[in-house]
This record gives structure tokens, sequence and C-alpha cells, in this order.
């Protein structure tokens, strides 16, 4: 009950201060000029003698229509996907730490309701807000391209809750530097590992490619300390269809958001675990701080 | 303590930041029904001290018991309404949803909510005010709301961290009633406040603290009571005649020499020990300007307790 109202209190809190409403205008730009230039690419591309070509490497026959507009789909949920990250880490920084700051967090903590669910329902209502707009734009996004070029994925439903992680996974990890951390402090940290594991995740699939053990290892490293990449990765992978050289042996990327596959799914389930002990952990450290 | 149950039982607590020692081994009462006030100059642990109570703070050693609970239980907090010295509310919130979004909280039943909000709006004088949002209130206004918030639990005991800093004489007024009706319905109101003369308007027990321990603890009758406080001023006052002041009156206060003149304060119990004021000092050959009594004040008291020195600095009076 009361993580509920905490919840509630996160949810109507971004309503009432116009950030709601600021990105859903910001995405409803976003998803009409994603839905102008895939249209207007269907178009030039039904001309392009570029479809007529079949054959790949190692004389693999290549469904190019497939290839081409699900590296499309996967630009619009990266960029969802982006915006979505931002979010979390924007909603998460101040979650903790700012009513610290501000007084508001001892207002809350005096009353009967324990700390953790303070953390729980600020979380929740973080989770809400984040998984809402991420499903709905990447929602959107689906079906613009499924409009435009006629290619869904095969599965939408896993593509677009693995988006949803992605936001997810970050939030939490920052909502838990926000428990130990100033506002500032937090946002600058997540900001930056949220970075480095993306970069990484990049050196990862490069280490793919061309065969090294090395970046393989630092992409499953980063993976591991924070699995939003990961779980964009995933997404991703159920955006595209099966790499088609894979079959012939052939390691080659087939445009810049193929993800060579994607992660094991027992990745996921680390990410749910993962996002789990973050909570845990933030619960844990704001039921020992001084307020 | 007299038999009466504790509303506060505080023993041998410890609060430490760090290399800091903010509250040192303090114990006090407050019996139920009692307004207690906490006073002391800055840094002497009041803050500390009433967020330990409100379950804000762990001590570091030593124990609060709060309503015969621990201040950090749920079941406790139920029945505490609290109103912190920093505050700053949802601005988005109107007057009606911050104060119900409380009484939710506060496990108000949902058939009571609306009724109890609007009692609380009317008593802290902002019913009138209930759909505008917080964002366009007073800060005097926002210090009424956090008010109206503590009170919508009906709590049993009810802490109140600078509850006037922010309002007019008015507001302080209203809210000096508010403590009394309080006080009527047999709640327990815990005040931390710098104002001296509201404490003295409105408390029946205080405490004083200076750098984390209790410096004086009783009921205000007891300490302030009939006591005159009397200001001499004089010429030709020496040493010996000082050595017999402090013999019979105790330490004389705020003894300054200005033009020959000495000034000084001393404590009696009764306005008939002004002759013998007058008579010792005409022995020592002094010559007496002025001998004004006045009845004895919480100012006078806190001073003699806790003087400040030009700096700004607090230290403790002997």
């Amino acid at each position: 009950m009361n993580v509920f109202l905490v919840a509630g209190l996160t949810w109507h809190e971004a309503r009432r201060a116009q950030a709601l409403l600021s990105g859903i205008v910001l995405t409803s730009i976003f998803l009409a000029l994603y839905g102008w230039g895939v249209h207007a690419a269907a178009a030039e591309v039904a001309q392009s003698p570029i479809m007529e070509q079949g054959l790949g490497p190692a004389g693999v026959k290549i469904d190019l229509q497939a290839v081409i507009w699900g590296q499309v789909l996967s630009a619009g949920l990266y960029g969802v996907a982006g915006i979505g990250g931002l979010l979390a880490i924007f909603l998460g920084a101040p979650a903790i730490s700012r009513d610290i700051e501000n007084g508001t967090m001892q207002l809350l903590a005096s009353r009967p309701l324990a700390r953790w669910e303070i953390v729980v329902g600020k979380w929740a209502g973080g989770c809400a807000l984040l998984g809402g707009y991420v499903v709905l734009a990447g929602g959107v996004v689906t079906i613009l391209t499924w409009w435009a070029t006629g290619y869904r994925p095969d599965n939408p439903i896993l593509m677009l809750v693995a988006l949803a992680m992605q936001a997810v996974v970050l939030h939490s990890f920052t909502i838990t530097l926000s428990s130990a951390l100033p506002t500032i402090a937090a946002g600058v940290v997540a900001v930056m590992t949220h970075g480095i594991v993306v970069v990484a995740g990049f050196g990862g699939r490069i280490g793919i490619v061309i065969q090294s053990e090395t970046l393989q290892a630092t992409g499953l490293a980063a993976s591991l300390i924070l699995p939003s990449d990961v779980a964009w990765q995933f997404a991703a992978s159920e955006a595209q269809p099966p790499n088609p050289l894979a079959v012939a042996g052939v390691t080659v990327p087939m445009g810049p958001f193929d993800v060579l596959g994607g992660p094991h799914p027992a990745i996921m389930a680390y990410a749910v675990a993962y996002v789990l002990v973050m909570v845990a952990i933030a619960a844990r450290n704001l039921r020992l701080r001084d307020l | 303590m007299t038999g009466v149950p504790a509303a506060i039982e505080v023993r041998g607590l410890r609060k430490k930041y760090g290399k800091k020692l903010a509250v040192d081994g303090i114990s006090f009462d407050v019996p139920v029904g009692t307004t207690f006030g906490l006073l002391g100059p800055n840094g002497a642990g009041k803050s500390t001290t009433v967020k330990i109570l409100a379950g804000l703070v762990r001590p570091t050693e030593g124990t609060a018991l709060v309503l015969g609970g621990s201040p950090t239980d749920t079941v406790t907090r139920r029945s505490v309404g609290y109103v912190p010295e920093q505050f700053r509310f949802p601005e988005w919130m109107t007057a009606r949803e911050f104060v119900e979004f409380h009484a939710a909280l506060a496990d108000v039943p949902g058939g009571e909510r609306a009724a109890r909000v609007e009692e609380c709006l009317e008593l802290v004088g902002l019913s009138h005010r209930r759909g505008d949002i917080l964002g366009t209130f007073s800060k005097g206004m926002l210090q009424r709301i956090g008010i109206a918030q503590a009170l919508v639990g009906r709590p049993r005991l009810v802490i109140l961290d600078e509850p006037t800093s922010a309002l007019d004489p008015i507001g302080r007024r209203d809210v000096r009633a508010l403590i009394m009706r309080l006080r009527e319905a047999g709640v327990t109101v815990v005040l931390n406040s710098h104002l001296l003369g509201e404490v003295e308007l409105t408390c029946d027990r205080i405490v004083i603290l200076d750098r984390g321990r209790v410096v004086e603890e009783g009921t205000m009758e007891a300490l302030i009571g009939d006591r005159i406080v009397v200001e001499v001023r004089a010429t030709d006052v020496g040493e010996p005649l000082l050595a017999v002041i402090r013999g019979r009156w105790g330490q004389p206060e705020a003894l300054s020499v200005e033009s020959a003149i000495t000034s000084f304060r001393v404590t009696v119990e009764s306005e008939a020990e002004l002759a013998a004021i007058a008579r010792v000092m005409h022995d020592a050959g002094a010559s007496i300007r002025a001998l004004v009594p006045r009845r004895r004040s919480l100012e006078d008291l806190f001073v003699a307790h806790v003087l400040t020195d030009e700096s700004g600095r607090s230290r403790g009076a002997q």
C-alpha cells in the first residue's frame, strides 16, 4: 500500500512537473521524423537495384529486405533506448539524494512506513514511467516500420520487454548510486559508467568479428558490471533477422546495428537478478543512513 | 517523575558523526500530556536529539523510547506527528492533496480522510487555500501546512522542530494557541525553538542542552517560578563585596564596569531580599545607583547556563 503511494507520488511529480508533457512532445517529433524517414527510404529502396542482389559471400542467399529494414528498425529502437537511458539516469539520480538534500525525505521517513517501502516505491514509480515510455515509443517505431516497409520482427513483445529492461537496469543502478551519493555525483557516475559500458559493448562485438578473446572478455565484463547495454543488444537481436552469413561460418556484421546474434539469453536472467540486488542495496543504504 | 507515564524516555543518549560528538550522554523524561521545550545554542545537539526522537537518526549509544517503543518502529511512528526544521514540500501539490497524501501515509482510514484533511486545514487557517498548489504559498503558509500534515493522523506525540521560524507575530500566536489546544487534548508536544519567549509561554517542562549535554532540566515552575532577578548598578564595588554577594546569592551575572559604575544581576527567591542586598552593599561602602527587581525570565535562565562570546561561539557558563 505504502509502496503504491510513494510510486504514485513519483508518477504525479513527473506529470505535474511537466517532465512528462515535454517528453511526449519531443518523442512525438522524433517518431514523426522517423516515420517520415522510413517511408521515404522505403520508396527509394524499392527503385534501387540493390534489392535485386541476393547473394552474399560463400554463395549465401540473403533476404536483403529483411536485413535492411531490420537495421532501420534497430536504428529507431536505438534512438528510443538512448532517450530511455538518459531518462532513467535523470529520474534515478535525484530520486533519493535530492529528497534528502531538500528535507522531503525526512518528512516521508518520519511516517509509519519502512524505508525500503520508500525506495521500492520510488523505483517502481520510475520503472512504470520508463517502461511505459519505452514500450509505447518502441511500439510506435515498430508499427511505423511495419507500415512503411512491411517488415516486422518475429517477437516484438520480447523485443520491447528487453528494450524496457535496458532502462530499468540503468534506473536501478542510478537509484542505488542516489542512495549513497549526492545527486550530481550519482548522475555523473551513472552517465560515465553507462558510456563506458556502451563502448565496451561495441568492443565486445568487434572482438567477435576479429576473434579477439580479450575484447570479447571486456564486453562480457562490462555487461556484468552494468547489464543495460546487453539488454539493448538482446532487443536489437530480436529486432533483426538472424545474420544470414552465420550459417556459412562467416562473422561479418550486416549493418551498424547488427549485434551478431545477440547475447546469451541467460544474461537477461542475470539482468533481472541485478535489478533486484540493486534495489536491495539502495534500500539497505537508506535504512542505515542518518537523515 | 511523579508516576505519570513517560511519552519519551531518553537514557545515556550519544551520537557521533564521524569524530564529532553531537550528543554526549543525555538523559531526560517527557511525561505524557506535557508541552516540552528543548533549548540550547546552535550546535548544542537539539536537532540531532529531535531527529533521533523522530526516528531519522540512529543513536551511537543509549536508548530513546517514544510512546514506549523505538522511534524507528513503524507502529510507534503511527502515533507521532513531526514538523521538520528544514522543509520543502512538493510545489506541484495542492494543499488538500498534500495533507491527504500524509493522511494516507499515516493510515487514516479512507472514509475519514477527507473530513480529517478539512479539519486540519481549518485548524491552521488554510482551508480557503485548499485548492492552491504549494508553489504559490509563502514560507509562513508552508510552515502551517507542515503543521497540518503533522496533525492529520491525530498523533499522541507531536514533535515541532522550529515550527514558527517563518511565521509573523499573528502566525506565532495562532501556533501557540494550537499548542495549547493540543495540550488540552492530552497530546504530548516537543517544541524545539530558538524563541525563548515562545517556549516560556507554551511549555511546562524544559531541557537546556549545551555542547551535547543537559545543563538544566525541570518544570518551568521549578526553574523560573517566582524568583526575582535584581539588576544592580553601583559605584565603589570592590572584590570583597562581590565575594560576599557571590557567597549569598551566587555568581553575579552580566558583570561589567563602565565609567566607574559596576553593573550586575543576581537572582533571589523573593523581593524581601532586596533590602538585604542594599544593606550588604551599604555596609561595604558601595553607593547604589539602581536596584531594579523583575520576574526571572527563561532568557535569564538560558543566559546563566549558556553564554555567547563575541565571535558567536557558545560556551557553557559556570
